[in-house]
């Protein structure tokens, strides 16, 4: 029951594109594809922040959009987990802060969410930088904050953009086997986007490819 | 309704100010030039500069254009400004020939910087309470203005008006409660005619000026409110004669009437 | 390059230089704790701190949603706020408090009923030259926020949208903190534009001594009977917005920078 089934155009200013897709719980799928193929796009669609031109978004049975019904769950109540590409931490707090908003808008009181946040921060090898803010750590740490932060709140779809394209290369190997067991630890679906197909290939279980629909898409996407 | 029109609450109308007339006052200097041997009345030409208190305007301009008209080629150019304003300029080095002043203590400052010399009392102002028109509030005298929920703006004890407001409470022995101490005498006569005060205590000229939106009310002691207007000629001035016909002028007794509409008293 | 930079640099430190040491040169020292320990001088300046501070506060509460609005909307509604915002920049500040007049005013647009209804009317009282003071800072405050808002990744505000959190927790834990160096830095601007604030207030709040009487207020009546008095003020009112605005900069931005 905690599927994520997606039948929608996908649509950015003039862009459009078809997006089928269906990944099961404890499933990783990756999205690989060429620039402008409409990658970001489809997550930030997923994630709410995008609104599809057409089509239906269910997850777990719960209607997330559904175009035709005129539906539109908002990005805050859809308990979606999104990892930016440039992690996006909240620079004005700790990195224990940073973990425990998501417990902190999910109504938990300061102390319980900093209890959930540092249980997090055990697991992903981070206790020592609780008190540090996210300007002062390495990309590899600011990587697992990121999805420690979104993991944090309990989401029930997890998405990844580019997980590893900020990080060294001398990093990455080390970085995407950590990241595919914490991936293997989260029991819904994952979807992750990257354009690199090994990186697909190492974190995925099923990789779904986006060709470039037409030459109208937008730069840089 | 009455809004200032200086872009500094001291500058009462108070820009240097060319009337209309005294333009076209340069074609007739022109046209006198070419008339000279036709046998025009041999007028000394040229332009006098006047600073003036604020409150005489309406009549120095009129009185400017019977000048102007007597004398051909004469040309006079105000400047009204708060006196005080205008005596820190003339001590500051302004060039001007005649200063009218709308207080002894103020021309005093200048004549005591020997910017300026013989000063004359031309007229006197008096103070009164400015109401609104019908006066809603029955306001009568002095004390009237002292009863709670009355709101009374005057000018502050600093500049002219205010002194003397000071003088014309302390005879009455009246204190105003928390009045709004205005930093001219215009912008104290705003504050009425926008209805944000009860009373005011206005001179009987600008009382006069705004009679559509004011009523005046006397009070007896008014009298020892009244303040003296000097006029004087300025010292280094290039044109004594011209401004000396002019001082003639507004103190000869050809004026008064002039000043008495414009709700001066003449001595 | 830098030659060539020296010397309008140069000219104008001069130029914001030269009053200042007019005012030093004219300075009556002697007679500064005269001036500076009367009452009136005190009374004003607590006026002129309170009203001051009260309207920073006021600018930044108004402000900083207004700028989020001006970040966001586009068209013509933009163009209209934008001048609204710039207004109070290029209208001289005793038409500005002549337009408050006629709206606040006891006869005014809004003023007259109250004043009808409840017998309340807003001239000559404290809250007249705060209300004074926030039509003139607030611009400033506006500005620097907008400004901010716009130099910072907007992202993380979709960041926290993702982790559950709705438009207004977005708006209080991430884009507050997000802009306050900015809106530290338009508070600080609003607040001296208010300290120094004259010509609304004069026309608006008028000359009441303990309620509306400001130093800038002071400092004009003291030039009419005694221009070293006026320096006296003036240097005053500079001193303490020197001490205020340093002080507040080391503790304020001490930590963020």
């Amino acid at each position: 029951m905690s599927a994520l089934e997606v039948a929608v155009t996908l649509r950015r200013g003039a862009f459009r594109r078809r997006l089928d897709l269906r990944v099961d719980g404890g499933e990783v799928v990756a999205l690989v594809g060429p620039n402008g193929a409409g990658k970001t796009t489809a997550l930030r669609t997923l994630a709410g922040l995008h609104r599809p031109a057409a089509g239906t978004v269910r997850l777990g049975g719960r209607t997330l959009d559904d175009v035709p019904a005129g539906a539109h769950v908002p990005t805050h109540r859809r308990r979606v987990g999104l990892v930016f590409q440039e992690y996006l931490l909240f620079g004005h707090l700790s990195v224990r802060e940073n973990v425990a908003f998501g417990p902190r808008c999910a109504g938990l009181g300061r102390a319980a969410a900093r209890r959930r946040a540092d249980e997090w921060l055990d697991r992903m090898r981070l206790a020592g930088y609780a008190g540090r803010r996210p300007g002062h750590l390495s990309g590899g740490q600011a990587q697992r904050v990121a999805l420690a932060r979104a993991l944090a709140a309990a989401p029930a779809l997890l998405l990844l953009d580019e997980p590893l394209a900020a990080l060294d290369a001398g990093l990455r190997p080390a970085i995407r086997a950590e990241l595919r067991a914490y991936l293997r630890d989260f029991a819904g679906p994952t979807v992750l986007v990257t354009h690199d197909p090994g990186d697909a290939a190492a974190l995925a279980d099923r990789v779904v490819s986006l060709d470039r629909p037409d030459a109208t898409g937008p730069p840089g996407d | 309704m009455r809004i200032p029109a200086g872009d500094l609450p001291g500058a009462r109308r108070g820009r240097p100010r060319r009337t209309r007339r005294s333009r076209l006052s340069g074609a007739a200097v022109a046209l006198a030039v070419a008339v000279a041997g036709c046998g025009a009345p041999a007028a000394p030409a040229g332009r006098l500069t006047v600073f003036a208190a604020a409150s005489l305007t309406a009549t120095f301009q009129a009185l400017a254009g019977t000048f102007e008209k007597e004398r051909a080629g004469t040309q006079v150019v105000f400047h009204f400004a708060a006196s005080s304003t205008l005596a820190q300029q003339l001590v500051d080095g302004a060039p001007a020939d005649v200063f009218a002043a709308a207080s002894p203590e103020t021309m005093a400052t200048v004549t005591r910087a020997g910017v300026a010399a013989g000063p004359q009392t031309f007229v006197r102002n008096q103070l009164v309470i400015g109401v609104a028109e019908g006066n809603p509030k029955n306001l009568r005298s002095l004390a009237d203005l002292a009863r709670p929920g009355v709101a009374v703006a005057r000018c502050a004890a600093q500049v002219p008006c205010g002194v003397a407001a000071d003088r014309a409470l302390r005879a009455a022995d009246v204190t105003l409660r928390g009045p709004t101490l205005e930093l001219n005498a215009n912008a104290t006569l705003t504050k009425l005619t926008l209805g944000e005060v009860d009373a005011a205590l206005i001179y009987r000229t600008d009382a006069l000026a705004a009679a559509a939106a004011v009523d005046a009310v006397d009070f007896p002691q008014s009298a020892a409110a009244a303040t003296d207007y000097p006029i004087a000629l300025i010292s280094r001035g290039d044109r004594k004669e011209l401004a000396a016909a002019f001082v003639a002028l507004v103190t000869g007794e050809r004026s008064a009437a002039a000043f008495r509409r414009a709700g001066f008293t003449t001595l | 390059m830098s030659r060539l930079l020296a010397v309008p640099a140069g000219l104008a430190v001069a130029l914001l230089a030269a009053p200042l040491l007019g005012l030093l040169a004219r300075a009556p020292w002697a007679a500064l704790g005269h001036w500076w320990g009367r009452a009136e001088t005190v009374e004003a300046l607590r006026t002129s701190l309170l009203t001051a501070s009260g309207a920073t506060l006021v600018c930044v509460v108004l402000g900083v949603p207004l700028a989020a609005v001006l970040t966001r909307v586009r068209g013509w509604a933009r163009r209209l706020l934008r001048v609204a915002v710039l207004l109070p920049l290029i209208l001289p500040p005793v038409v500005g408090g002549v337009a408050l007049l006629l709206v606040f005013g006891r006869g005014g647009l809004l003023g007259a009923p109250v004043y009808r209804w409840w017998g309340v009317s807003l001239p000559f009282t404290p809250g007249a030259v705060v209300l004074a003071q926030v039509f003139v800072g607030l611009p400033f405050l506006v500005l620097a926020v907008e400004g901010a808002l716009r130099a910072a990744d907007r992202r993380v505000e979709d960041a926290a949208a993702t982790l559950g959190a709705g438009p207004w927790t977005v708006f209080r834990r991430v884009t507050v903190p997000l802009v306050a160096p900015g809106v530290l830095a338009g508070a600080a601007l609003s607040w001296a534009r208010a300290v120094g604030e004259f010509g609304a207030t004069i026309t608006f709040a008028g000359n009441v001594p303990g309620r509306s009487r400001t130093v800038p207020v002071a400092v004009y009546l003291a030039l009419e009977t005694d221009p070293a008095g006026a320096v006296a003020l003036s240097l005053l009112l500079l001193g303490v917005c020197a001490v205020v605005l340093v002080a507040l900069r080391d503790r304020w931005w001490g930590g963020l920078a």
